[in-house]
């Protein structure tokens, strides 16, 4: 795929060559929704509507990382819904038992490849860093999801959030010293978790 | 030495994680590291944490979030020549309503102006009352007296001569003063035969003897041939009015057949032009084309009736070819 050339034809008015980027990128983006927002149809409308402002105002983009770019966009759209949100509180309508717990997981049913039993544990703890990813405070969130999850570097998350280099290292240091003490509270999970490979500085 | 780390060097080990410290601090923490163990727990405590957050599997996205052109806010590319259709069927359009208005507002304007004069007449019977102190003194006796003859008798033929000839204006009621009064005064006594009243005995035989009425109101007003022969056909029927000229619609039939042929035509044409462009359209998007909603079938059958009934009505207006008030 030759992004620049797909990025100049859609700056052109070319739909096409836009929905190419799109399926590129819509992963990602949703993905970086989702963590933000902690709910599958919000993350599905925020993607959809930065994807629409995006290729609105594509002009506005002066070269750079697109990806990053996209981030803004769907961070933006994550941010509006949050507001709409706060101004319209919603129920949602999963099934709950009588101690208010989920009964079933759609995560659950989302991947085919894994065993019953790999999807129950990667249910459960992708149930568990959601849960402390939501107790984040949103600046702090929009910072590890952005740098730990979409590997963007501090620049680029700087950029983004319109934060000071130096304000988001310490952002970041505070959500990932607060996911540690949330993460303990998951200890039956955190040893499957931590035999991960461990990644060398 | 072990001391409890403080949160700048959280900061320091977090950063020292993502290759973000400068080789300077990063040789002064990794020397620090091989002396703390406190320090080295939290480091290893932090790795975890972004290696557990980094292996997260990627969900895949529930749907394709490819934009659409109506998402996008992309409207198919219409031909050059599309909005010189559109504009001329809306010109046209306009220009119907206005000329459409015109031929059924004006001659209908014109007639009611027209009749306006012939009830202005019933108000000119107290102007006469107010003209009548300004008649010369010679005739006050049959000026005085007629008022109550022309109140008693009300003088028809005299409306619609005023109304077509003169129009009802102060030099109409100079001239309708003689006629109304004199021959009234004259005729009085058949009428008030049985009612004679004491004022009426004193005024009518004055006003029957007083020739120089008629005489002087010739000479004071120089009346036409109307006031001449008034006095003759007061025992007449009065005459019917003549009907009034037709007053002709201001523009032309082929005029307006020809608006509503261009505004029709070439809305047609604009139409017809967007909708193929439409089709290449979603032709090249592979999108299935909209379906025509109920209010566009509603509006589509409006127009129709609309276009049906201009032709009939100014057919019906030009066959009749102009408006009697």
């Amino acid at each position: 795929m030759d992004e620049p050339a797909l990025i100049r034809a859609a700056q052109n008015g070319d739909l096409e060559a836009f929905n190419r980027l799109v399926l590129a990128y819509q992963d990602a983006l949703y993905n970086t929704a989702l963590r933000i927002l902690g709910d599958d149809s919000q993350a599905a409308d925020a993607t959809q509507e930065a994807f629409i402002s995006a290729f609105r105002g594509l002009n506005g983009f002066r070269g750079g990382s697109f990806k990053a770019w996209l981030m803004r966009t769907v961070t933006n759209a994550c941010y509006d819904e949050l507001r709409r949100q706060k101004r319209r509180p919603t129920i949602p309508l999963e099934p709950v038992n009588e101690d208010d717990e989920e009964l079933e997981s759609r995560r659950w049913l989302a991947d085919s490849s894994m065993t019953p039993a790999e999807k129950f544990e990667a249910d459960e703890l992708e149930h568990a860093i959601q849960h402390c990813l939501a107790s984040l405070p949103l600046e702090f969130r929009t910072v590890v999801v952005l740098a730990d999850l979409q590997g963007l570097d501090y620049a680029e998350v700087a950029s983004l959030a319109r934060a000071p280099l130096g304000t988001i290292k310490s952002r970041l240091a505070r959500a990932r010293l607060r996911l540690r003490e949330c993460l303990q509270g998951f200890g039956e999970l955190l040893p499957a978790a931590f035999r991960l490979e461990r990644e060398s500085p | 030495m072990t001391q409890a780390p403080s949160f700048r060097d959280a900061e320091q080990l977090s950063a020292y994680l993502d290759n973000q410290l400068s080789p300077v601090d990063r040789q002064r923490l990794e020397a620090r590291l091989k002396d703390d163990t406190e320090l080295r727990s939290l480091l290893t405590d932090l790795s975890q944490v972004r290696a557990i957050l980094r292996n997260l599997p990627a969900r895949k996205a529930p749907r394709n979030f490819r934009l659409t052109p109506e998402m996008a806010g992309i409207r198919p590319p219409l031909p050059r020549i599309f909005p010189v259709f559109r504009l001329a069927s809306a010109l046209a359009a306009v220009l119907l309503f206005f000329a459409f208005a015109a031929n059924l507002t004006l001659p209908a304007l014109s007639a009611f102006r027209a009749a306006m004069p012939a009830p202005a007449m019933q108000v000119a019977g107290p102007a006469d009352r107010s003209a009548a102190p300004l008649a010369p003194s010679s005739s006050n006796a049959g000026v005085e007296a007629a008022p109550t003859a022309s109140e008693a008798y009300p003088v028809p033929p005299a409306a619609p001569m005023a109304g077509h000839g003169i129009g009802g204006g102060p030099t109409g009621s100079d001239t309708a003063l003689p006629q109304a009064t004199a021959p009234a005064a004259l005729l009085a006594p058949q009428a008030l035969d049985t009612t004679p009243t004491p004022e009426l005995r004193m005024l009518l035989p004055e006003a029957t003897q007083t020739p120089e009425i008629p005489a002087a109101a010739e000479t004071l007003t120089e009346p036409g041939p109307m006031a001449k022969s008034a006095p003759s056909d007061l025992n007449q029927p009065p005459p019917e009015a003549p009907q009034p000229e037709p007053i002709r619609a201001p523009v032309p039939a082929w005029l307006l057949f020809g608006l509503l042929g261009l505004a029709v035509v070439s809305g047609s044409t604009a139409y017809f032009l967007r909708a193929r462009a439409e089709q290449v359209w979603f032709k090249t998007y592979a999108l299935s084309p909209a379906r025509p909603t109920a209010w566009q079938v509603g509006l589509f059958i409006l127009v129709f009736l609309l276009v049906a009934a201009l032709v009939v009505a100014i057919a019906l207006l030009s066959s009749a070819g102009s408006y009697a008030p």
